[in-house]
């Protein structure tokens, strides 16, 4: 694009974000350029007090501003249960639930051949160390009910299942709101296997 | 724009944006086709658990001259829920979709992208049920690449087609897809080595080649029928995985997985 360097630099460098491509970042710069300056500089602060101040927990390796995070600094939730999840994303979704009082454990990713993610990607080795550790009886998979996902965590289990724990696997099946009609065979499937009993 | 319903093997997905992906599907009439599959990450009615990696779906795609496809419609048909259990069988699977997505033609000329969707389901299904060793690791990539129109010549000479004959290893020629006999290779050498390009080809025995062709021949039903000694089995690896990349022209993503999944397997 033509205009001032300083232009030009900021378009190169928001077009490295995903999914920002060329019209959106110029449109985002000129953006910028019209808003007030404390917005530019609040957002500028905000960036580098991100990449300074965010590291990886210890000990669940969430993303948080100390470590160990708030959550394994707890000492009234339940060591002896491990959730294993993805991404950070997914441990806010389970600790939204208010269901789990154990820790997490954030593998960072799931094994997906196709985009060269492989068992060393992931925070497998930790995961078995945290298991080997001992005081641990029960790792609850959490990974997503994809491909990927079911592929993560029966790979993990099959490296878990000598050392004795109890392994498990969130339930699959039908979403709340959801449309049993709309709903594909296999997930039905799965419901029914799933199934509880009515008190 | 024409609606066009058909049957799919999902090869890949791509997500795109804030809800949307894009998906990689081998179809039996259209070839290999990339296609949108628009709010597929936020719908919970249109497309329930269908486009997930692997999976077979019956689909209605609406094609638009040179503009990209859209999937109106997908109904899942199989999940193949047993490749995901177990970490050899999806290591397994995925180097096949990778090759597939790579290698399987967009079109779908003369029947081949019908051909190559029934040996894609055929070998699909084969992976969920079967337990992947290395053989079948082997023949399964042999296959993959044959019903992908590379099949290697291994019982005959490329050049002359004249049986093979003798002890020792013949360079199998990558670019040429098969071994020259010694007659050849004194003509080729006497003409100025047309095809014995530097490291382009790779030693092999005859008896090697003999048990790829019989493997071949037996399908993967009969494999366990397929005795191969160790040394058969090493040429036979490098052999394939050499031609493979030659022909691919890259190194897949999935092989780094598929073999430390193997070795890890392997470990007591």
């Amino acid at each position: 694009m033509s205009g001032s360097p300083a232009m030009n630099r900021l378009v190169a460098a928001l077009k490295r974000l995903p999914g920002i491509g060329d019209k959106s970042a110029t449109r985002l710069t000129f953006f910028l350029l019209s808003a007030p300056d404390s917005l530019a500089a609040e957002l500028a602060d905000a960036i580098v007090r991100l990449k300074r101040e965010t590291v990886l927990c210890e000990g669940c390796y969430d993303l948080t501003d100390r470590s160990p995070c708030r959550l394994c600094a707890d000492d009234q939730r339940d060591d002896s249960l491990i959730c294993v999840v993805e991404e950070p994303g997914d441990l806010q979704a389970v600790e939204r639930s208010g269901q789990f009082r154990g820790r997490y454990h954030v593998l960072g990713g799931a094994l997906s051949p196709l985009e060269g993610m492989g068992p060393g990607h992931l925070r497998i080795a930790e995961l078995e160390r945290r298991v080997r550790s001992g005081g641990v009886r029960e790792v609850i998979f959490a990974t997503n009910p994809n491909a990927e996902g079911e592929a993560t965590a029966n790979f993990i289990a099959e490296r878990l299942r000598a050392s004795g724990v109890v392994l498990s696997r969130i339930a699959c099946g039908m979403p709340l709101g959801g449309d049993l009609e709309y709903a594909d065979h296999v997930t039905v499937g799965r419901s029914l296997e799933n199934r509880h009993k009515l008190s | 724009m024409t609606a066009h319903a058909t049957s799919a093997i999902v090869l890949r997905t791509v997500d795109v944006g804030e809800t949307d992906c894009i998906v990689h599907l081998l179809t039996p009439d259209l070839g290999r086709v990339a296609a949108m599959a628009k709010s597929a990450r936020k719908s919970r009615k249109r497309f329930p658990g269908t486009l997930d990696l692997l999976n077979r779906l019956d689909v209605e795609l609406a094609v638009r001259p040179r503009r990209m496809t859209h999937i109106g419609r997908a109904k899942l048909v199989t999940a193949h829920l047993g490749i995901r259990s177990d970490p050899t069988r999806f290591a397994v699977a995925c180097r096949l979709a990778e090759l597939l997505g790579r290698m399987a033609p967009e079109g779908g000329a003369g029947g081949d992208a019908a051909r190559l969707h029934a040996f894609a389901c055929h070998a699909f299904d084969r992976i969920e049920t079967l337990t992947p060793d290395a053989k079948l690791r082997l023949f399964l990539q042999l296959e993959s690449l044959c019903a992908l129109g590379l099949r290697p010549e291994l019982s005959a000479c490329v050049r002359c087609g004249k049986a093979l004959a003798g002890g020792a290893a013949f360079p199998f020629h990558l670019g040429d897809g098969g071994v020259h006999c010694g007659d050849c290779r004194a003509a080729a050498a006497h003409e100025g080595g047309t095809s014995a390009v530097e490291g382009a080809t790779v030693p092999v025995h005859l008896g090697t080649l003999r048990a790829l062709d019989h493997g071949l021949r037996l399908g993967f039903e009969q494999l366990h029928r397929l005795s191969m000694g160790a040394r058969e089995m090493r040429e036979a690896e490098q052999l394939v995985g050499r031609f493979q990349r030659f022909h691919v022209g890259l190194e897949l993503r999935s092989e780094m997985f598929l073999n430390e999944t193997f070795a890890s397997a392997l470990r007591p």
